[in-house]
């Protein structure tokens, strides 16, 4: 075969060529520490890292959607931890009043201290959250869900409740409203009535000497309707501490993945590297050594 | 008899004309295209002599190239797929690099967009979260502008370099002209001997002109070099060349095509029956990907855009209206082509999103009121015939309809995009955090007196109302809110269900025996508003539906909104936003490999090619160096014949002289 001169130099030149972009393409992903450096360099794994990255975007916001759930799930719990108080001392003073050994007087310092426990629930079923919103207003977070006009009380809100997303599928219940928590308790003689009347009622009757065996029993019946909201609202926290554990674990896999999907593997870059700089360095040389060769050399 | 003097001459010449082609050769070893030349010897004419033929020394037949035409057209085939694959390959992964990088491509502003709604539903009424919604639908929309504006950068780039390619062809045309009248000037002047350093010069040009398209040659007689492109288009004949220019597209003038300068006034346009070179790859490109990618992206801005309004239109904002749409959509663009001679025209709109496919459609009139819808990504073709109805619309196609208008005449036709714009035409409308449409219109109550007291006694329970259009909504305007109440005998004796009243009068049969553990209703005519009612009910329990006044603290519209982002509603519902967005970063990804591999394996065989141009054509310094010593030998030798021959005449002169 013949071969021409030029085309000797030019093949050694390609050569030294080829491998000085071989080693500065491997260097630049050693510089990047990426794998995949523009999408052609594997057009399925540049798509699954946007993919991948997409999942993960979308799970760190179900994550901080659970943040912002846990804290007013939380907020209800400790408030209704307050309500609950309210009803067992309310409970308590109750059952102190309809004892005969006190008298009028005892009764009325009684109902004036249920008096001021009422007002605490009221103020408590009025609570607002880190916002300033209503906690148990549904729907209308800006209307103050709980009013009075003399002995009468109002739920101003709605039956609305807000759920949020903690999960692709998943929609877990916000607090609950107050018509649920403070309206919609049964009472001992039938029907339903709200917490606030029937604190009103039992320091009516007290301080009217009347009976109040009634209200002792519809404080136990708001007492248990508290506690049935409380633990439907640890229920939800519960399962959202569940999915926070199970969104943190599909994180740390997902950016497992991502890792393995972008991520640089050293050893075998640094190796390819090695090699890379190898093949140059034999290309330079051969080139050296064959342009030496020629047979003018020798016809002095 | 033949002077022995004369043949020494002979050979003094042949070997000096040796000795002075390899000093050419060796002179030219480093000249490009340069093919290695030979003279040809061949005995002179015999005399005859007693004794039969007698040889009269040597003389030059001609002087070659060491040329191989199979391989030359090899090497220029080659060279001109490398450098269609090249550019094109290049071109690709400037847009693929714009698309996948996490700072300026499109996937992370979509999933801000969306997240930020999810934010809006943790805390619909919070301004500071409503305000970041809309930040990022500010950025969302900015980043499709940019997108956008890339690719038509790379539009005009590719514009630019069409006029640079074509320019360069008609010069190279020009020259290949010329130099053909100089071969058969030369050819003719000395006998048909080739013009060998003249031949190289134009295979050199041929060589540069393919690396620009793809060209097919054929050799006359006279030397001179014919050159084809195309479908066989005349680039040069004989002393003579034609020029190529660019002109805009008639059916789109923002698109620049390659037009043969036939003679006539339109020309010929060319563009499809080009391949190969530069000016191939720039072309391909343009077609098969940046045409795609851009109608791509304009679907994703058609997506968002579309369901995001419909969305928001269901729900109601701060103000307690209806929501306003959330972005700009332009209608879709259709444009009558330049060379329309008849009046019709045609508008197209939107009707499912779902269906539309990232392409570009040709509307063709071809008579009788009857015109061919061509989706130009696969050339599918479907048949119109309006009956003469005009404005005639058409039944949805691809997602949308056509309103056709009479006034074509045969062969007229108009281009339709229904998504290359829409990526530039996507636009922020919302301005007010308070007009984001976080709340739900409609919301259930079991009955209660004025003070919020409940009034049923039974323990039948309704879920809040879901609606799917805006139909008499809000109820205020229709008679006002809907009441609910259960009677045994609603639906006859004996048949219970629940009376409708208020503004709607009917009945929704619900047997609490069968029905307690929940059974949906829809109420067509009011908004499509679906609910839930379970348990068991008693005689007299109401429930009501009202209006969602106030109810600044729903989040139901914002949960749907930020779920829009994974309900894949693109591309026949195989795609979502971000599924939409990952095949296109991936299909141009993929599109920019499988040239860079064939590009790399074309310059591969390029370079097998070369070699076996250079084997044939080539200098090799070694090989010249023997033919040095060989010539000059052969130089000495023929002297050493004159020399015996004056020896020759010595003796005989020395003989003769006694």
């Amino acid at each position: 075969m013949r071969i021409s001169t030029a085309f000797i130099f030019q093949r050694g030149a390609n050569a030294i060529q080829d491998k000085s972009a071989q080693l500065s393409r491997s260097q630049e992903y050693i510089a990047a520490g990426k794998k995949v450096l523009s999408p052609s360099d594997n057009p399925a794994a540049a798509a699954r890292i946007l993919d991948l990255n997409g999942f993960i975007d979308t799970a760190e916001q179900y994550q901080r959607n659970i943040g912002t759930l846990k804290s007013r799930l939380e907020l209800q719990e400790s408030t209704l931890d307050g309500v609950a108080n309210v009803l067992q001392r309310t409970h308590e003073l109750a059952v102190q009043g309809n004892n005969d050994t006190i008298g009028p007087e005892g009764r009325a310092a009684i109902a004036d201290e249920i008096d001021v426990l009422n007002d605490q629930l009221l103020s408590l079923a009025n609570t607002r959250d880190a916002n300033d919103e209503y906690l148990f207003s549904g729907f209308q977070r800006d209307a103050q869900p709980f009013t009075r006009a003399g002995a009468t009380f109002t739920y101003n809100g709605d039956h609305g409740q807000r759920e949020l997303q903690i999960a692709a599928d998943r929609r877990v219940a916000d607090a609950s409203n107050g018509f649920d928590a403070f309206m919609k308790i049964p009472a001992s003689g039938g029907g339903f009535q709200d917490a606030f009347t029937t604190l009103q009622k039992l320091s009516d009757d007290l301080r009217a000497d009347n009976t109040v065996s009634t209200s002792i029993d519809d404080i136990q019946l708001a007492l248990d309707n508290t506690l049935r909201v409380r633990t439907k609202g640890g229920a939800g926290l519960n399962t959202v501490i569940g999915q926070q554990d199970v969104n943190e674990g599909f994180l740390v896999s997902m950016k497992a993945r991502l890792s393995e999907a972008e991520d640089l593997d050293y050893a075998n870059a640094l190796t390819q590297y090695q090699q890379d700089l190898l093949a140059l360095q034999a290309a330079q040389q051969s080139f050296v050594k064959i342009q030496n060769l020629s047979l003018f050399n020798y016809l002095q | 008899m033949p002077s022995i003097l004369s043949i020494g001459v002979s050979g003094l010449n042949s070997s000096k004309r040796a000795l002075t082609t390899t000093g050419h050769n060796i002179a030219n070893v480093n000249t490009d295209g340069y093919s290695r030349q030979r003279v040809i010897d061949g005995t002179r004419e015999p005399e005859r002599s007693g004794a039969g033929w007698q040889g009269t020394g040597v003389r030059a037949t001609s002087i070659e190239r060491a040329y191989n035409a199979f391989v030359v057209s090899q090497v220029r085939s080659t060279n001109s797929s490398v450098s269609e694959l090249t550019t094109y390959s290049s071109y690709a992964n400037a847009i693929d690099d714009v698309y996948a990088d996490p700072a300026v491509g499109l996937a992370p502003v979509v999933q801000d967009f969306f997240n930020a709604a999810q934010g809006v539903a943790d805390d619909p009424s919070s301004v500071a979260s409503r305000q970041l919604m809309l930040s990022n639908a500010q950025t969302m929309v900015d980043r499709f502008h940019y997108l956008d504006a890339r690719n038509q950068d790379m539009r005009h780039q590719i514009d630019r370099d069409m006029d640079n390619t074509i320019d360069s062809i008609n010069s190279l045309a020009e020259n290949i002209a010329q130099i053909n009248a100089a071969i058969i000037d030369a050819r003719a002047g000395s006998n048909n001997r080739p013009p060998n350093d003249l031949l190289d010069q134009r295979d050199q040009m041929l060589d540069t002109l393919s690396q620009q398209v793809d060209i097919t040659t054929f050799e006359q007689d006279d030397g001179a070099m014919n050159v084809f492109i195309g479908n066989g288009q005349t680039l040069v004949i004989g002393n003579d060349s034609r020029s190529l220019e660019t002109r805009a597209n008639a059916l789109d003038p923002s698109r620049k095509e390659v037009v043969y300068a036939d003679g006539s006034a339109a020309g010929q346009v060319i563009s499809g029956a080009l391949s190969g070179g530069e000016l191939g790859g720039m072309l391909r490109f343009r077609g098969e990907l940046l045409d795609t990618s851009q109608n791509q992206l304009g679907l994703i801005a058609t997506g968002i855009a579309e369901r995001v309004n419909q969305q928001q239109n269901l729900g109601l904002d701060l103000n307690g209206v209806f929501g306003a749409n959330f972005f700009t959509q332009a209608a879709i663009p259709t444009r009558n082509a330049t060379t329309n001679t008849g009046t019709g025209s045609v508008t197209a709109s939107l009707t499912d999103v779902n269906d539309v496919v990232p392409s570009d459609y040709q509307l063709r009139y071809d008579g009788a009121f009857q015109y061919s819808l061509i989706r130009l990504s696969d050339n599918t073709t479907t048949t119109i015939n309006t009956g003469g109805g005009s404005p005639y619309v058409t039944a949805p196609i691809d997602g949308f309809t056509l309103s056709i208008s009479n006034g074509a005449v045969v062969g007229d036709s108009m281009l339709i995009q229904p998504t290359r714009q829409a990526a530039d035409h996507i636009g922020l409308l919302l301005n007010d955090t308070r007009q984001i449409a976080a709340a739900a219109p409609l919301r259930a109550a079991e009955a209660t007196d004025a003070n919020g007291n409940p009034l049923n006694s039974g323990n039948a329970a309704i879920t809040q109302p879901a609606t799917n259009s805006t139909a008499n909504l809000p109820l205020a305007g229709v008679g006002g809110d809907i009441m609910l109440t259960f009677d045994p005998n609603a639906g006859g004796a004996g048949v219970p269900g629940f009376n409708v009243s208020g503004g709607l009068s009917t009945t929704l049969l619900y047997d609490p025996a069968s029905d307690a553990a929940g059974k949906t209703f829809t109420l067509a005519s009011r908004g499509g508003a679906e609910f839930q009612l379970s348990g068991t009910p008693a005689t007299g329990d109401s429930f009501v539906i009202a209006d969602n006044s106030a109810g600044n603290g729903d989040n139901r519209n914002a949960l749907s909104l930020a779920g829009l982002q994974g309900v894949k509603g693109l591309l026949g519902g195989t795609a979502s936003f971000q599924d939409g967005y990952s095949q296109l970063v991936s299909d141009v990804g993929t599109k920019a490999r499988h040239a860079e591999i064939n590009a790399e394996s074309q310059r591969g065989l390029l370079r097998q090619a070369q070699a076996q141009r250079e084997e044939v054509s080539g200098v090799n310094l070694d090989e010249e160096a023997a033919n040095l010593l060989k010539y000059q030998q052969a130089y000495q030798a023929s002297a050493q014949v004159i020399s015996a021959a004056q020896t020759l005449f010595d003796t005989l002169i020395a003989a003769t002289r006694r």
